[in-house]
């Protein structure tokens, strides 16, 4: 049952809403999705700065060939392929580790929460700490420290999916395997990591996007030979707008609503 | 070599929590034994420490002469089948009922070959390739019993397997469970907390409280002979008395307040000990006062029952209830009427613990 008709039945209306409460439907979309129209708008405008009421396909064509933005693309791709299955395999240890693990006394939530709390904090910290350890280090910027940095923010997301399905597990599952013979890898292989595979996908789904849309940690370690194209979309509306940013950014929006709508479903 | 289940001063604690203290029985191969409890009476731990989900703080588990105590779950010759079931809910029918021979890598052919012959012992032929949430739940019992069967264990370890079942499945599934059993001559180890399905299947029944055996017994001992008030109360209905144990010469009595109820001299009470009796309503007749133990009172209600009628009887301040079989209910006593109520005297049973 949606909302709307969950109003209709409190109210015993018949006649459905009131013109009132559908404005009001209208206008929360509205603000929901109002930047985001603007931008597919845009994408298809001559206008450069406005919209000018013209239809052109102009900014996706140049798009298609400006090979500094494909490249900014597949990097990013690249980049979020890596960190998902990083941030996954860390996110299956971890929840086990958090659910699983006998912790002594009061330990457990301690180290629970610890996990979760750099889901509060702000990115920019992050992304200013890690610019600093890596240019102390030596490594500077690039490839591996916009990773390591993504995987930072990306894996108590991943670990509060996976810890979700392992808590929810019936632990008789492993029991009924191990009594028919299974050894715990053979147990974990076959009847554990099956049935925690929608978490576990969901994880890795959820670890791409937010990797593939992150800015603020890639803005401080990204470098000349490395730059993501959150960072790269950034840089084409510094100074004056390369329209081209219109038809980029419409991309970057039907890849990342294509996963997260995925990882949505597999969630249930 | 035969291969009875010895558990032997078995104990286990979780933390502060002595869950099962001091607990030793023996199942003959072939047998079929029930442990009998409320809740929290230590009977899953008990059972879960055959199986190696739970190692004993303290005790053994021995097979045969094969100590078992600290052996992996998947090394033991034992098989579960789990209250929830717990059947592999991404797998299929199929593959549920052969896990047991692919960990024992038996080949592909001889592996659907026997799931094939196992699914038609528990009377679901054909369902190889049913997914697990297609069935009923009288249909997934019958999966979980084929799957644990397969592997040909040693002794069955069944905990509460027909409680999510309704009344009428759960009466034709014991019935179906102990013929099974008898057909495969495997031991069965039964956990439950229903004292009439214990009664009906057993052939030996440990009745545990607090994590101690009360009693153990063959199903007629464990309701004809309750040796504790708890027994007597957890079995069946009862009537339970408490008096004092008297010696009178050669004979002996109980005495309740006012009534004085004689039974055979137990040596091992002192006289005046503190004891409770219990007498089956079953036992008790109303108007007869031939032979026996009677005792005259007042029929104070009687409450009808359809094929079985109870009468509260006030006896001295006592209350006893007799059950009798209504053939026609003119027969009943009124209320309010005096009355003579009459049992054998062996049908007094003697409570200490």
């Amino acid at each position: 049952m949606s909302v709307a008709d969950g109003i209709r039945d409190r109210l015993g209306s018949e006649d459905g809403p009131s013109p009132g409460l559908t404005a009001a439907t209208a206008l929360t979309y509205l603000f929901l999705y109002g930047p985001i129209l603007v931008v597919v708008l845009m994408s298809f405008d001559a206008g450069r700065y406005g919209l000018r009421g013209e239809l052109t396909f102009e900014w996706y064509a140049n798009m298609a060939g400006r090979s500094d933005l494909i490249d900014a693309l597949l990097l990013s791709v690249q980049i979020g392929l890596v960190v998902m299955v990083v941030s996954t395999v860390l996110a299956v240890v971890a929840a086990f580790g958090l659910a699983r693990f006998e912790w002594p006394r009061r330990k457990g939530p301690i180290a629970t929460y610890l996990v979760f709390v750099p889901l509060t904090l702000p990115i920019i910290i992050y992304g200013i700490g890690l610019f600093v350890f890596f240019t102390e280090l030596g490594v500077g910027r690039g490839f591996v420290p916009i990773v390591i940095g993504h995987v930072m923010y990306t894996f108590p997301f991943a670990t509060l999916v996976v810890a979700a399905g392992v808590i929810d597990l019936d632990r008789t599952l492993e029991e009924a395997a191990m009594d028919l013979g299974a050894d715990p890898v053979t147990t974990f292989r076959e009847v554990t990591l099956p049935a925690l595979a929608p978490n576990v996908l969901a994880a890795a789904l959820f670890s791409f996007t937010l990797s593939f849309d992150e800015f603020l940690i890639s803005f401080f370690v990204s470098g000349a030979g490395a730059i993501p194209l959150p960072v790269r979309i950034w840089g084409m509306v510094r100074a004056d707008i390369e329209p081209e940013v219109y038809a980029i950014s419409v991309v970057v929006l039907i890849i990342s609503i294509t996963i997260a709508g995925l990882a949505t479903r597999l969630r249930r | 070599m035969t291969s009875d289940l010895h558990v032997e001063n078995v104990t286990k604690d979780f933390g502060d929590v002595r869950a099962v203290d001091d607990v030793s029985f023996t199942v003959e191969e072939g047998k079929f034994l029930t442990l009998l409890g409320p809740s929290g009476c230590g009977k899953t731990t008990t059972l879960r420490m055959i199986a190696g989900f739970e190692t004993p703080t303290e005790g053994q588990v021995r097979l045969g002469d094969r100590d078992v105590t600290d052996e992996e779950p998947y090394r033991r010759p034992t098989s579960m089948v789990f209250q929830s079931y717990a059947l592999f809910p991404h797998k299929t029918v199929g593959e549920n009922v052969g896990f047991g021979l692919k960990m024992r890598e038996v080949p592909a052919e001889e592996r659907a070959e026997r799931v094939g012959e196992m699914l038609e012992l528990v009377e679901l032929p054909g369902t190889e390739d049913r997914a697990i949430d297609e069935l009923s739940g009288g249909q997934q019992q019958r999966i979980a019993l084929a799957r644990a069967l397969i592997t040909e264990p040693e002794v069955l370890l069944l905990d509460e397997p027909l409680g999510a079942l309704d009344l009428k499945l759960r009466k034709n599934m014991q019935v179906e469970l102990k013929n099974l059993q008898e057909e495969l001559g495997i031991t069965f180890v039964y956990v439950t907390h229903d004292q009439e399905e214990a009664l009906t299947m057993s052939d030996e029944i440990v009745v545990l409280n607090d994590g101690e055996i009360e009693q153990r017994g063959t199903p007629t001992e464990i309701y004809e002979n309750p040796r504790t008030r708890f027994v007597a109360d957890f079995i069946g209905d009862t009537n339970l008395l408490d008096g004092t144990y008297v010696r009178n010469g050669d004979g002996a009595a109980v005495r309740c307040g006012a009534v004085e109820l004689p039974v055979s001299p137990i040596d091992s009470i002192a006289d005046g000990t503190d004891v409770s009796v219990s007498i089956r309503p079953e036992k008790i007749r109303i108007g007869e006062t031939a032979g026996g133990v009677s005792v005259d009172g007042e029929v104070v209600d009687v409450i009808y029952q359809g094929n079985i009628a109870k009468v509260h009887v006030d006896v001295g301040g006592a209350r006893l209830v007799s059950e009798r079989q209504v053939v026609d209910s003119i027969d009943l006593p009124a209320a309010g009427s005096a009355c003579t109520i009459n049992w054998d005297r062996e049908h007094t049973d003697v409570l200490t613990g």
